[in-house]
């Protein structure tokens, strides 16, 4: 498969009163072109600031991406000089954010900076990009996109302002579409919406989709392959059926089993015990250990390496040690 | 015998008098004045709750389940007096709690109904220790009348929500978010109340702590005897923890039903297409169930449209459902709906 980003070895650290919080911790994925990714964890797993990494967003000084690359069709992200990395950005990678309302400009027409993108990019004049901008809302489902253009972003409900937003990163057709909790903040039945349209379009515009979220009900939904985070780390990599069906890693295991189902049978409830480690926490074995129910001796002492199975599934857990390792 | 039973045993002697029902909502209203122009006006009114009519049994859990704006967080807030209803009745063991005066809330509905918020880092006084934190409500209700007896009373609730007591003098900041819901949790327990309404208790937790807070609040129930209003966007957690569920929408009950027969067979079209929407994990190629997606937004509650107020965004309504508002009614034992298509 031709990799559209290619991120190896990355590690995003923070220093907060002269204590070195590691963000991100040294992870390895790849999504292929037109591809879903899923990113997967809980708040503090690193998640966010994975993607904030790609698109050099992290926030500055205390922040900084030491070690690693992020290739994007072959470039490396990391080495980019700033003022190269405003063509990238909403160009090359797009993002879309939790909360529309503040991600758009309560002042500026829904027009105003959905044009101000397109212009930027594809380098057009106003009139062309108006009518690139209409056409792109009527793609996202709005009835009188002319109307819609000239309307401030307060006027429009949750789930129209995530479509304004949807909108606008797929305007320039990127090649990478980040997806930060696109649908936490919306309703289900508006969920449900935004969800279809994001499978639309991510298949008519073959864009490849990483989607980053605590919802794997979402993830079942709209991912092919999913990455499970941990504190800073990938824990599990494999495909959505089989993370589902067969959860590797027992925090993925507790994960999915934490979750109430909609339909069958009600069982208590598995929960993980304990809390996620605090960030900076440093322990000399495998972070999960604390909380793990499997955990064993070696556990505490080591930190167990990313093991690849043959079915090309990766693990992060030493119950898979004796399997292929890398 | 512990402070907590002791409580305990004082409450179950007062219950004998509690009728079955702990609870009796009748046609509560709850509107808001829409305020215009220099002279604030009242132009028009949002209906927040309107006509909403249940009941809650002792020791049950009812769901409200809706989305947002659909006046599931007004309604737990009028039925505490935290709002003053508009119309309607409100019966809390028996008593008419609707029009007591501001003096009588305190013993009478504050000290049996207390309230779980969503977001702790909101709901908890930063400046306060968790120690004064749980110490305020039992002050003000007078309950046990030493310091030393009200502090092993608030190691003893802390222990239940699976605190350590040793935190007792660490301020919000210093826990985390499960740990502050387990906090709310302990301040909404230590008066011993009859009642719990949770507004969004577990939404702003991660799903693993989230489970764990899900767990607590059940095992509370069965050592408490205590009932639960348990108002939630998430459908899941709703089927999980409740034993009847309500949906509301637009400030209205479409349907009340238990919980089994609501979540396998819907009767209402809101119901049906809130359930289809649901994202699910799909295990082995288990058949995806059809979805019923809805068009558009909902209404504003300031304009809600006549007849049903659904209709606007129904896949079945009919020219009837938009001239005249369906009646909220009984049509199989113990199920509640309101739609035409069940006259």
């Amino acid at each position: 498969m031709n990799a559209v980003l290619e991120v190896s070895n990355l590690k995003t650290y923070f220093k907060k009163n002269k204590k070195t919080i590691r963000a991100v911790d040294g992870i390895d994925f790849e999504i292929g072109k037109g591809e879903t990714v899923a990113l997967v964890g809980e708040s503090g797993c690193g998640k966010s600031m994975t993607s904030l990494s790609i698109m050099g967003l992290v926030p500055a000084p205390a922040g900084k991406v030491v070690d690693g690359s992020i290739k994007l069709n072959g470039v490396d992200l990391v080495q980019m000089p700033e003022k190269k990395m405003y063509d990238i950005r909403g160009k090359e990678v797009a993002m879309i954010f939790q909360e529309p309302m503040t991600s758009l400009n309560p002042v500026l027409t829904i027009g105003d900076q959905l044009t101000g993108v397109i212009m930027h990019h594809l380098k057009v004049n106003k009139k062309t990009a108006t009518e690139k901008a209409a056409e792109m809302l009527g793609i996202v489902g709005f009835s009188d996109p002319l109307k819609t253009l000239k309307d401030y972003p307060h006027r429009l409900s949750g789930g129209m302002r995530q479509r304004v937003m949807i909108a606008m990163a797929m305007s320039c057709n990127p090649k990478l579409l980040i997806a930060d909790e696109p649908t936490t903040a919306l309703d289900v039945t508006i969920q449900a919406q935004v969800l279809e349209l994001m499978k639309d379009l991510s298949k008519k515009f073959s864009t490849s989709i990483l989607l980053i979220t605590h919802d794997l009900g979402v993830v079942s939904e709209l991912a092919e392959r999913v990455i499970v985070m941990y504190a800073g780390q990938i824990v599990e990599i494999s495909d959505v059926d089989d993370l589902f069906e067969e959860p590797l890693h027992p925090y993925t295991e507790g994960l999915i089993h934490s979750i109430p189902a909609i339909e069958g049978e009600i069982t208590r409830l598995q929960s993980i015990k304990g809390n996620v480690p605090a960030p900076g926490t440093v322990l000399p074995g495998c972070k999960f250990a604390p909380r793990c129910s499997k955990a064993f001796a070696r556990c505490t002492e080591e930190v167990p390496g990313m093991y690849v199975r043959e079915d090309g599934r990766c693990v992060r857990c030493f119950l898979y040690d004796g399997e292929v390792v890398e | 015998m512990s402070k907590a039973n002791i409580l305990l045993s004082q409450r179950e002697k007062a219950n004998e008098r509690f009728h079955e029902n702990l609870l009796d909502v009748q046609k509560l209203k709850m509107h808001f004045p829409i305020k215009t122009g220099i002279l604030q006006r009242t132009t028009g009114s949002v209906k927040a709750v309107d006509d909403v009519s249940f009941t809650v049994k002792k020791g049950e859990t009812l769901g409200i389940v809706g989305e947002s704006g659909c006046g599931k967080s007004t309604l737990g807030r009028a039925l505490i007096r935290l709002y003053e209803p508009t119309d309607g009745k409100i019966l809390f063991g028996g008593n008419d709690v609707t029009k007591l005066k501001e003096r009588d809330l305190g013993p009478v509905l504050r000290r049996n109904m207390q309230m779980v918020f969503q977001d702790p880092n909101a709901s908890l006084n930063p400046r306060k220790s968790l120690g004064s934190i749980l110490m305020e409500p039992l002050r003000v209700h007078g309950i046990l009348n030493s310091r030393e007896e009200r502090m092993d009373h608030i190691a003893e609730i802390l222990q239940t929500v699976g605190l350590h007591p040793t935190v007792i003098n660490n301020y919000p900041h210093e826990f985390s978010g499960g740990q502050r819901q387990r906090i709310g949790i302990a301040r909404a327990l230590i008066l011993n109340p009859e009642l719990i309404i949770a507004d969004e208790a577990v939404s702003a937790l991660d799903v693993s702590i989230q489970a764990q807070i899900v767990n607590l609040l059940e095992d509370l129930q069965e050592k408490f005897n205590l009932t639960y209003i348990f108002i939630s966007h998430d459908l899941s957690v709703v089927r999980h923890i409740s034993d009847r569920v309500g949906v509301m929408y637009l400030g209205k009950l479409m349907e009340l039903s238990d919980k089994e027969s609501l979540y396998d067979e819907p009767l209402h079209p809101y119901t049906q297409s809130l359930l289809s929407a649901v994202p699910v994990i799909r295990k082995g190629g288990a058949v995806k169930r059809d979805r019923i997606i809805l068009k558009g937004d909902l209404p504003s509650p300031a304009n809600p449209p006549g007849g049903c107020v659904f209709h606007t965004r129904c896949p079945y309504a009919m020219p009837q459902c938009g001239s005249e508002e369906p009646v909220f009614r009984e049509v199989v034992p113990g199920r509640h709906v309101a739609c035409h298509l069940f006259n």
